[in-house]
């Protein structure tokens, strides 16, 4: 993760603003980011921009009366700038999670229940699966299937139109159900 | 494997408006009745419906506590004073839309 230089102009939130702030959303908006990007690295970078942009705005979100949607809005813009210029990298980074997932399917199918190894290995087809796809289609796919929102809602964050979203999402779907259907096929007999 | 029939091809491009509930009554009662039929097209729904259920139950880590702490000192760093937090954005119904609980 790149270190990030965080400089406020005009403004100097109290210590205990930053905190309760960041301890009641922290998590949240990392398991978004993550969820978006399928990078912890990112997903930092992306909790510390959401920060950022939280207090350099602090007049007009102290007025909102949707922290949600302006969250959700800030979060996918950065994690689909994140994946577009890590997609353009020629080396990419390693996940933490593809390592865990690496180091799940290295043992024993002994080792664990049968259940939790189709959990683990569908998990990690899944997450090389959305590896593959345009940076939008992800977001699209996440926010809909993943945070249930609303396609309308989905518009309005990405700033695109509603059937874009649903472009998105169904062409999303369609890639990720060819590259995991060889896993999934012989569990619907 | 069979090549798919033409009629299945049309039924399967309207799987994910069936799933979302996104077609006209008319038209998600013609695609629910092939599906009663059709085995082919049955295994294609259920395959999709698995990938949207994977992705639903796609797993995260914790966000880890030391950035919490630098986020906090970086944003600190350089004074105490300043405004105080808005009550209504320390209310956790703001977010109930916002998942994080997987």
């Amino acid at each position: 993760m790149g270190t990030l230089r965080i400089s406020i102009p005009g403004i100097s939130p109290s210590t205990r603003t930053v905190e309760s702030l960041v301890q009641l959303y922290g998590n949240k908006i990392y398991k978004l980011a993550f969820h978006l990007t399928g990078s912890s690295s990112d997903a930092e970078d992306v909790v510390q921009e959401v920060f950022l942009k939280l207090f350099r705005n602090w007049t007009s979100v102290s007025a909102c009366r949707n922290l949600s949607a302006w969250i959700y809005r800030i979060v996918t813009n950065a994690s689909v700038d994140l994946l577009r210029s890590r997609q353009s990298r020629a080396r990419r980074e390693k996940p933490v999670e593809s390592e865990m997932m690496e180091a799940v399917a290295a043992s024993t199918p002994s080792d664990r229940p049968g259940s939790r190894l189709d959990r683990e290995e569908l998990q990690e087809k899944l997450h090389h699966a959305l590896e593959t796809l345009p940076p939008q289609q992800v977001a699209a796919l996440m926010l809909f299937d993943h945070e249930g929102l609303k396609a309308r809602e989905i518009a309005e964050i990405m700033n695109v139109a509603e059937a874009t979203v649903r472009g998105y999402v169904w062409e999303a779907r369609r890639r990720v159900k060819e590259l995991l259907k060889p896993y999934l096929a012989g569990k619907t007999a | 494997m069979s090549p798919i029939k033409p009629y299945c091809e049309k039924m399967c491009a309207h799987l994910d408006a069936y799933h979302d509930d996104d077609l006209s009554p008319f038209l998600r009662s013609v695609v629910s009745k092939h599906l009663q039929s059709c085995a082919s097209c049955r295994r294609e729904y259920t395959v999709l419906q698995m990938t949207i259920e994977a992705v639903a139950q796609k797993r995260s880590p914790d966000v880890p506590p030391r950035l919490l702490k630098k986020v906090i000192r970086d944003l600190t760093r350089g004074g105490h004073g300043g405004s105080t937090v808005p009550r209504e954005l320390l209310d956790p119904k703001l977010l109930d839309g916002l998942q994080g609980s997987t």
